[in-house]
Formats: C-alpha cells, structure tokens, sequence
C-alpha cells in the first residue's frame, strides 16, 4: 500500500477524538472511497491524514515512511496533496496566482508544469487573469483540482469532489480522476453519494461513528444490502 | 488657507497610510487589532534619532534638512524596528496564539505591549519633544498661499514609492503571494505548501519596515515625542477601517481622507478638535458602509 492510515485517533480537540481508531490504506493507481452517514468522521479522516488535526494515536505511513504528526505544508512536498470540500481556491487571486502559490512548492523552474494545467484544464486558460471569485462551482473545482495536480503528487485526496457541482460538471470531474489514477496516483476520496462514489472507485471503506465498519471491492460494496442498513443506522 | 489645507492634508495622509497598511497587514494575516503598532511608528522614528543623535545626519541634500547619513539612519531604524516587531511577537503574540488565545485576549495584549513599549521610549529618550534637524528650511510657493517644506516633498515621494514597491511585491514575489494567500485561508495556504508561520514572521517585518519609515517621516515633518505613536493610533485605525481593512489601496485611501479631513476640518472647527475628526468619520463610516470603502471581496 502507497499510504496507509492505522488506527487513527483523531479530532478537533485532544481530548474529544471524533475518530476512535479508524484505518484506511490506498494504492499506487487505486481510487479508494471513504464513504459513511453524516457524522461518521469522513472529513475527519482526511483532515488528520493531510496533517491539519493532531493525531491523538495512531500511524500513518507513505510509501512505508512515518507521516503521522507531520505538517500540512510538509506533507505536500512529500507528495500528498489534499483538496478541501469548500473554499478550496483562493477567491481573492487570480487563477494564476492560484497555480503559481501551489508551485512554489516546487524547487526550479514551474512555468511549463502550469502550461500543463492549462492544458488539461482549458476552462481555466481561458481565464487565468480573473479572480478566482468569478468562477463558477465546477470551474472552481476545476482550478482546485490543478492546484493539487501541479505539484504531481502521488496521493490526491479529495474532500467531497462533486459536493455542489451539477450532474455534468461532476461527472466531468470523475473522468478527470479515473484518468489521473491510470497514470499512477493514488485517490482517497470522501464522498456523500454513495452510488456515484462506489460506480466509480475500486474500493471503499464505510465508517460510522469513527469507526470502521466495512470495507470491500466497490462491487462487493454494491450489493451488500448492509451499506444501506448503516446509512439508514440500522447497524 | 483651503490649498494649504489640502496640501497638508495630503501629506499626513501619506505618513498615516504607512501606518494604516501595518494594521492592514496585522488584522487580515495575523487576525487582530494591533493597537500597538503605532509604538512601534514611534520606535522607528527613536532608532533614527539615536543615530542622528551620534552624528549620522550627513550634510544636506540641496533643500533639504538632511543627507544621506539620515536616509541610512532610517534604513537601520526600519531593520531594528522589523526586529523589534519580531521580538514582541516571540515573546507575547506568538505564545498567546500557539495557546489558541481568542482574538479579544491578543487585542487586550497589544494594549499592555503598547503601554510597555511607550513607556520604554520615555525612560530611554525623555519625555521632551526631539528633532532631527534644528536647521531652518525655506518653504516652496507651491501656488498662491501654499507652501511646502522640500522635506514634505520627499516625504510624499518616498511614501508613493514605497506603496508602490509594496504592491509589486504583494503581485510578484513568492512571499507576497504566500501573505495574500494566507490573508484569504491560512488553512488552504497550509495545504497549499505554504508555512504560515514564515508568513507570519514576514508579515511583522514588513509592518515594521512601514511603520518605522512611517514615523521617522512624521519625526521629520512635525516632530518626536514618546507618545506620538499613541497620539497617532486612532488615525492610523480609522484609515485602515475606513478604507476596508484587508487592502492595501484601501488603507492609503483611508490615509488620505483621513489626513485630509483632519486639515480640512481646521477651516471650520478649532484646531484642537482635529484629532476628533478621524473619529467621527470612523462613526460614520462604521454606520454607512461597515465593510469599509474598498472591501476585500470575497
């Protein structure tokens, strides 16, 4: 496994832990969704992986090296790179500059990686002067997702991609991820939509209460009338 | 009277502006009300005068009251100020924050840090008036009844130039970049790759390098006292909220009217309202449009 949580323990506060030993594990090329109710402690999960919440116990491991504990900023340049669920652009750059202050990470010269970007995110060259405030839902998607992508990380974790988005524009979002992962990155997403999030990943873990409860094959997954008793929290 | 007014009006302006972008700076990065920056305007303004003082004033440029001593005597103040900004954030921000302490306690802080700093100002320097130049500079007729001192010029040219050095160093330097964008979300500018507490020590290097060039500009136009920096805190608030905190047009706008009233205002009420100007203006703002002139859009 590329990344790898192992019990985690987590929350906002030291002694509240919203995560009570929850393990999770993505490979290199993999889509893995971390799926569950409201309150299950999806976001949660990936806050702590992405080293925005202090890790109360646990381990969490890249490529068979400790990352537990280590700063958000740092975590990047290891090569993890997280898209938050809202205000995941910065409203007040422009598209650019959005890019850029994600490249700056980078050690060298950067100027054809955002070319790159452009070219895989026409929408976005398009507008590359404007403020990010005046794009719209799925073009800030978009740039949030180039902003990740410019610093070709080996584990993209998305909080919720298409939270928000219109049917199109989602699945638009999907095809971009399914592609990216066949060129190697490992995907941990957290997803609210069940039937969407199992349709297009390969595996899933489903959490409750901070806790796992089942994990499996996206396929297994889809046909276990238990994922549905523990949404409707039968189980 | 109207055109001198407006003269001076301008031109403290351009020396609250200084000001105002620190407290700018301060509330939108930092996210609180510094009310001791100000001190720090006086503490610039007291590390030049410690050089002056030993001599560094060099023999005057042309009109002007001073050489190019006193130009270095500001630079130096300006890296002492900066260092100084960082040594009260080390010592009490930083801890206060590091502790989760809300935003009312660093507020209530800065008040102490204020107090602390002024005070030190008086026991080292005295409570007099001080200046840099006791030498006498002839006014330029501007137009008919304005007159200008060439330091006021200076001033004004130095401040633009500063403002403008500011702006492109927000616009095209990595670290600009990084403060806009710690400015919007510190917690996207941290998976962003950015280390927000270097943003946060650069932030004070930057509001002291300005509050310093600040107060030396007002030490040399008006005059030093220890409790200059004080005298000129709500000024320097009221421009920064007028002007929409979180800009840095915003907060030269702010300078300007403010400065502007102030002068103005001496046509119609006694000169020692003055400093209630700003004030009401902030009321009145406040009440209008408490976004301030130039909100930072979101």
């Amino acid at each position: 496994m590329l990344l790898s949580a192992i019990d985690v323990i987590a929350g906002y506060q030291p002694d509240l832990p919203i995560l009570h030993g929850v393990s999770v594990d993505v490979a290199k090329g993999e889509i893995v969704a971390i799926l569950g109710p409201n309150g299950a402690g999806k976001s949660t999960l990936i806050k702590a992986i992405a080293g925005l919440l202090p890790l109360t116990g646990g381990r969490i491991t890249l490529a068979g090296q400790s990352i537990g504990g280590l700063p958000a900023h740092r975590l990047l340049h290891a090569g993890v790179s997280y898209v938050p669920q809202i205000g995941n652009v910065f409203t007040t750059l422009t598209v650019h500059e959005n890019l850029r202050v994600a490249a700056h990470t980078l050690s060298g010269r950067y100027a054809d990686r955002l070319e790159r970007m452009y070219a895989l995110f026409p929408d976005l060259a398009a507008k590359r002067r404007q403020p990010g405030r005046q794009l719209s839902g799925g073009q800030r998607q978009m740039l949030a997702f180039a902003k990740a992508l410019v610093t070709e990380p080996s584990v993209l974790m998305l909080d919720e991609p298409s939270a928000g988005l219109a049917p199109k524009a989602a699945e638009t979002i999907f095809e971009k991820v399914r592609e990216l992962a066949q060129g190697g990155v490992a995907v941990l997403l957290v997803e609210q939509n069940v039937k969407s999030a199992l349709r297009f990943s390969d595996r899933a873990f489903v959490l409750a209460e901070g806790r796992n409860r089942l994990a499996g094959t996206a396929d297994s997954l889809r046909a276990d009338p238990a994922v549905a008793d523990i949404y409707l929290g039968k189980r | 009277m109207f055109g001198q007014a407006l003269a001076d009006g301008i031109l403290t302006g351009a020396i609250l502006s200084l000001g105002a972008i620190g407290i700018t700076l301060c509330l939108t990065i930092l996210r609180f009300a510094n009310f001791a920056h100000s001190e720090l305007m006086t503490w610039g303004a007291y590390f030049a005068f410690t050089f002056t003082s030993l001599g560094l004033m060099g023999s005057p440029l042309g009109p002007l009251t001073f050489g190019w001593g006193f130009l270095l005597a500001t630079l130096i103040a300006g890296a002492l100020t900066a260092c100084l900004a960082l040594v009260v954030d080390r010592t009490v921000f930083r801890r206060l924050r590091n502790k989760n302490a809300t935003r009312l306690t660093l507020i209530f802080a800065s008040f102490g840090v204020a107090l602390v700093l002024r005070h030190v100002v008086v026991l080292i320097f005295g409570p007099q008036v001080e200046y840099y130049s006791r030498e006498l500079q002839m006014a330029v007729l501007l137009l008919p009844g304005v007159r200008v001192m060439p330091d006021q010029f200076f001033v004004l040219g130095l401040t633009v130039a500063l403002v403008v050095l500011l702006q492109l160093f927000l616009t095209h330097t990595r670290l600009g970049l990084a403060m806009r964008a710690t400015a919007e979300s510190p917690m996207l500018a941290q998976v962003s790759g950015i280390e927000v507490t270097h943003v946060i020590a650069w932030t004070w290097v930057v509001a002291g390098l300005l509050a310093a060039a600040g107060g030396v500009f007002f030490g040399l136009t008006v005059q030093m006292r220890p409790e200059m920096g004080f005298n000129l805190l709500l000024a320097v608030f009221a421009a920064s909220i007028i002007g929409g905190s979180g800009s840095l047009f915003g907060a030269v706008l702010g300078g300007l009217i403010v400065g502007l009233s102030e002068n103005l205002a001496t046509l119609v009420v006694p000169t020692s309202y003055k400093q209630a100007v700003p004030f009401l203006l902030l009321v009145v703002i406040l009440y209008f449009r408490p976004q301030g002139l130039i909100a930072a859009k979101t």
